[in-house]
């Protein structure tokens, strides 16, 4: 089984399915969960990686690419077809999707990849200069319609997602079947690691918490990439660890 | 309306930039239309809110409202 990573940009539009849905859909048809595994890889979350603002920019509303790893035996034209095929029947009419999937057992020079998904958040990148990197680095990138404006943001989250230090992952994290969101629970980290799949409980300073401190979770329960983990992000309030605020949640 | 919004060409900006939660809540409260967004794109706790709406197209320093530029009926204008 070979490992891929693979990101799609601008392919929604205002009331049409998410791109982050989108993406969770191919993850899971590239490579579906058996039924006893009760939560997906934790590679395979899906990372939403936030690009620039700006006039110049056509995006929708808000800018974001969204990444994903997969594990799967299928050779690379087959994952080619399915991406494009889930992109065609998914993406808005209006939307300029763009895909890009990388073989991650592949020689390519990270750091460019890298260097590329942190100005893609600063500056206007052009169609052009995607096209010129992904060949370069031998990252297969392709637009599927519109004005494929896509590629860019697309190639950008991969670099993102390698950086590790960029992104807030999709979707909420339960604490089991009888998980009440309005309701404050207090597990230790180590429970809560369990629980969730996640590999740390890292503070909005960077801080990594040991596994035995207590943190206290209520509402919409978050995680993020940094510091190459999937982590819940926590603060610091009045002497005890909380699960981070939207607000709080908004850089990553 | 023009509480929280000005208009700029033919769009509505919001006046409070991006961090001001309050009359970002307060003007959706007011508002008929408002839509929420994907749950990922949320950047406010309290869901009722313009910074929560699907309706807003994030720029550099405030969001625009694209539901009132469109004229669709809605009765947010006051």
């Amino acid at each position: 089984m070979k490992a891929w990573l693979i990101c799609i940009d601008d392919t929604d539009d205002i009331g049409t399915k998410g791109t982050g849905e989108i993406a969770e859909e191919i993850a899971a048809k590239l490579a579906p969960r058996v039924p006893q595994d009760a939560r997906p890889a934790i590679t395979r979350f899906v990372t939403r990686h936030q690009l620039f603002v700006h006039p110049d920019i056509p995006y929708t509303s808000h800018n974001s690419a969204m990444c994903f790893q997969v594990e799967t035996d299928f050779d690379f034209a087959e994952i080619k077809a399915i991406c494009i095929a889930h992109l065609k029947q998914e993406s808005a009419a209006a939307a300029d999707p763009g895909l890009a999937i990388l073989d991650l057992e592949s020689d390519y020079n990270i750091g460019q990849l890298i260097a590329f998904g942190k100005q893609s958040k600063v500056e206007v990148k052009t169609k052009e200069q995607a096209y010129q990197l992904a060949a370069e680095l031998g990252v297969d990138l392709s637009e599927h319609g519109g004005t494929g404006q896509g590629i860019i943001g697309s190639l950008a989250g991969l670099g993102l997602r390698l950086s590790g230090q960029d992104g807030r992952v999709k979707g909420q994290l339960t604490l089991g079947e009888d998980h009440d969101e309005s309701a404050v629970v207090q597990p230790s980290v180590a429970q809560m690691l369990k629980q969730t799949g996640l590999q740390a409980a890292i503070s909005t300073t960077g801080e990594i918490l040991n596994h035995d401190e207590q943190i206290s979770l209520t509402g919409q329960i978050k995680a993020v990439y940094t510091q190459h983990q999937f982590a819940l992000l926590v603060s610091n309030e009045s002497g005890e660890w909380r699960n981070a605020t939207k607000q709080q949640l908004k850089p990553y | 309306m023009q509480q929280w919004f000005i208009q700029v060409n033919d769009l509505w900006q919001f006046k409070f930039g991006v961090e001001d939660y309050a009359p970002a809540r307060e003007a959706a409260k007011d508002c008929s239309v408002f839509l929420s967004d994907d749950e990922d794109e949320h950047t406010d706790n309290v869901a009722r809110s313009c910074f929560n709406c699907m309706y807003r197209r994030w720029q550099p320093s405030s969001f625009q409202c694209h539901k009132r530029s469109a004229a669709v009926a809605s009765t947010c204008v006051s």
